[in-house]
Formats: C-alpha cells, sequence, structure tokens
C-alpha cells in the first residue's frame, strides 16, 4: 500500500475506529493511542487494506488490540466525562443534567459490551443497522437483536 | 426518555485525527519508503508463491496427460512389448507405438503406425489410432497395417469395430469378426476381404511371409523392412506376386525366389540390391 491509499484508509476510518475504541474503555487517552498503534502497524508491516471492502477486519483488529492493552490496565468504565447535553434548556451543570448523565453512564457500564458497542455505534454516530453488521463482521438481525436488548435494558434502568 | 435525544457521548480527544496524521504519520510514511517497498515485496513474492503453487499442482495434474511412451521397431527387428494391462502388442519391422502409461488405467489407447498384432486382454475400450483409420474393440487378437495410406485390419478372434480415416468426412465405420479382414487406402472405399487366411496376416510374427496376389513393390518393402537392406526397382508395377518365404533364408535367396517368376535380375550393389529386367 503506498502513501496515497494509506491515507485515504486513515481519513476514513481513524476517527471511528478510535470511538469504538473509546466504546469499549471509556479512556480518551488508551483508545487513542491503540488507534495509532493499530495505523502504524498496517502501514508498516504493508497490509494492503481497502478502505471500503476490509471494514470488518479493521475493527476485529482493533479489537483484538484493545483487548490485550486492556488486560493489563484496569480502569473502571465511566462515560461521564464524554457526555455532551444537546438540550441546552438546561444548564450543563445543574445538578440534574449531572445526576442523569452518572445514571446514564451507570446503565452503559452494565450493560453488556456486545449491547453496548452497538447501541453507542447506532446512538452517536447515527449509524445505519447495516453498516454496524458490515463493521462489527455480524448479521443485521444480530444488530437488531442487540439494540432492542440494550434498549430495554435503558428502558428498566433509567425509568 | 427524552435523554438519549439529549445527552451524546462525545469524547474529548487531546488530539484530533489531523494532528495525530501530522505528528505521527505524515513523518512515518514519509520517510520510511524502504520499508513500505519491502513490504510490498513480501506480498508480491508470497502471491507469486501461491501463484507458484498453483502452477505446480496444474501442470503435476497434467503431467499424466503429456506423458507418453515410445516403442519402436527398426528396420529388420521384431519387438514385443507387453501394455500394463498384460496385453501384448507384436512390432513387425519399421512400426511404432505411442501410449500414454499414466493414463492407462482409464484410456487404453494406443497410436501406431506401421503394422502391429495386439492381443488384447479383456477391459474397457481398447483404441488403436493410426493416420489410416482406427480400430475399437473389448479384448480380441488382431492385427494392424497401416503403411503408406493402406489400411488393414484383421480380426483372429472375438469382434473389432474399424474407423475409417479421421480426417476423412466421410466416416465409415465397419465391424468385423474373427477371421474376417478389412482393408482401404486414403481414397478408396472399404473392402471386406472375409476368408482370407488370417494365417496370411499374422505369419510375420514367425518371420514367415506369405503372399496372395500382393502388387511385387509391396512384396520388395517388406523384404526391405525385414532385412534392413535397400531394394532399388523400377517398373514392377502389374506385377502381382503370391507365395510365401521364410527369414530363415538369406536375403539373396528370397529376392531370387520372388522374383524368378517374373524373369528379373538381381543386382548386388554397395549399399543393397538392385532388381532390372
Amino acid at each position: 500500500m503506498d502513501k496515497e491509499n494509506f491515507r485515504r484508509l486513515f481519513d476514513k476510518h481513524f476517527d471511528a475506529i478510535r470511538r469504538y475504541l473509546y466504546y469499549r474503555c471509556t479512556d480518551t487517552e488508551l483508545a487513542s493511542d491503540v488507534a495509532q498503534d493499530l495505523f502504524a502497524r498496517i502501514w508498516e508491516k504493508g497490509m494492503d487494506l481497502d478502505p471500503d471492502k476490509d471494514k470488518a477486519l479493521l475493527y476485529k483488529m482493533a479489537s483484538d488490540m484493545i483487548v490485550s492493552k486492556f488486560r493489563r490496565r484496569k480502569t473502571e468504565l465511566d462515560y461521564t466525562n464524554s457526555m455532551i447535553f444537546t438540550n441546552n434548556e438546561h444548564n450543563d451543570n445543574s445538578l440534574e443534567y449531572k445526576e442523569l448523565a452518572k445514571k446514564y453512564s451507570d446503565a452503559l457500564t452494565r450493560m453488556g459490551e456486545q449491547q453496548r458497542i452497538t447501541f453507542l455505534m447506532s446512538r452517536n454516530e447515527e449509524l445505519k443497522y447495516h453498516e454496524i453488521a458490515e463493521r462489527l463482521n455480524i448479521s443485521v438481525k444480530a444488530v437488531e437483536k442487540r439494540m432492542s436488548q440494550a434498549l430495554g435494558y435503558l428502558r428498566k434502568e433509567l425509568i | 426518555m427524552t435523554m438519549k435525544d439529549n445527552i451524546r457521548i462525545e469524547p474529548k480527544w487531546d488530539k484530533t485525527k489531523e494532528e495525530i496524521w501530522n505528528d505521527h504519520f505524515e513523518k512515518m510514511t514519509a520517510s520510511d519508503p524502504e520499508r513500505a517497498i519491502s513490504a510490498s515485496r513480501v506480498a508480491f513474492t508470497r502471491r507469486g508463491f501461491y501463484y507458484a503453487a498453483v502452477a505446480a499442482v496444474i501442470l503435476l495434474l497434467l503431467v499424466p496427460l503429456a506423458y507418453t511412451r515410445n516403442i519402436v521397431a527398426k528396420r529388420g527387428e521384431h519387438v514385443t512389448y507387453e501394455l500394463p494391462d498384460g496385453s501384448v502388442a507384436s512390432l513387425n519391422a519399421l512400426s511404432e507405438i505411442t501410449y500414454k502409461p499414466l493414463l492407462w488405467l482409464f484410456n487404453r489407447h494406443v497410436k501406431m503406425d506401421g503394422e502391429v498384432h495386439f492381443s488384447v486382454e479383456k477391459g474397457s475400450k481398447f483404441t488403436v489410432k493410426s493416420n489410416n483409420g482406427s480400430v475399437t474393440v473389448l479384448g480380441t487378437k488382431f492385427n494392424v497395417k497401416s503403411r503408406d495410406g493402406i489400411f488393414e485390419v484383421s480380426c483372429m478372434t472375438g469382434k473389432v469395430s474399424v474407423i475409417s480415416p479421421l480426417d476423412n468426412t466421410t466416416k465409415e465405420k465397419v465391424i468385423i469378426e474373427g477371421g474376417e479382414g478389412v482393408s482401404f487406402s486414403s481414397n478408396e472405399k472399404m473392402e471386406r476381404i472375409s476368408g482370407k487366411t488370417n494365417e496370411e496376416k499374422t505369419s510375420w510374427m514367425e518371420y514367415r511371409f506369405v503372399f496372395t496376389e500382393a502388387p511385387l513393390n509391396q512384396v520388395l518393402e517388406e523384404i526391405s523392412r525385414q532385412y534392413n537392406i535397400d531394394i532399388a526397382y523400377n517398373s514392377t508395377e502389374g506385377y502381382l506376386y503370391t507365395g510365401k518365404f521364410s527369414k530363415d533364408l538369406p536375403v539373396e535367396k528370397v529376392l531370387e525366389i520372388v522374383t524368378l517368376p517374373f524373369s528379373l535380375k538381381i543386382v548386388k550393389g554397395e549399399s543393397g540390391y538392385k532388381i532390372i529386367k
């Protein structure tokens, strides 16, 4: 793969991969490091990846790398640092919202990992189900199932 | 449940994608082209190895198709050859057969030229092909002569199916049984020879040569093949020879026997014999 193609791959997927890694570890630093390592390794090994066809492979490699890093570093999942309140009726720092953010984050961390990642990919990145399926290398049916499990869980926890 | 419309998770990155590219990858991709090239070369050779392996497998599969064995009887000699299934081919002087040993199990197919007697073991279809025609049998004894555009098949036992020249648009197929024979030349129709003594057709195997109203030039050609000598002749047209001789006799004697009825003279030259009036 030449520089031009590598650049294309990087531009297209770096952010999405980094966010995906963040969903798994809730650590921006770790997610950035792993994403960076992943692309560095792709370049060094001269892997010839197609930006459109090899998405699933990219996510799989990212997943494997974060798992081996994660094992060493015990981090508690906490999403509250990244919460953005898009509804500006209230002050972001209001106690009410902080409480809500904490509750939401806790619910997310207690949720199964697969449901959480699928849910976050769908809600935050507004990816279509088939796009998620393609990235995680699972069927659309499986995405639907994980989504309904995630929503069911949140409903139970937050209401 | 309004929260999911109000709350988004947006990680706060220390560096943007562009910053990371500029800090790490810009340098990496620019300053290390050697590595990238060698890496792509590795990928290329790996792919090359893959293609080589595929090619090797295909070649291995093709080897039986290409591997042939050729058995030749030179002038003045007879060769008896046993084919892989026990069938026996006896080659008269100046004859040859070609077959594919590795495909023999599936395909009993022999290409021949000259005169060959086959004694075929029972089994799958046995095909003999020559430039002048082909013969198909199941298991039998038969003699095939394919010389100078003339194709002659005589069947000793069993049944054989004879097909006229392959390049001919009007293919002819004749089935003959034990004791029968068939003969044709490239421009003639098939002629069935029944009742003709098959002894005449296979006597060559015992080095005896029997001719019934055979053109003299054919007889002389046969002698030339059997004794590996050159015989020059002219104007033998119209002479038909009937008689027999054995290879026990020296060549001068044989020529004497053959030429006597036509009152021809034999002259011994440096490299053979000359027949003159």
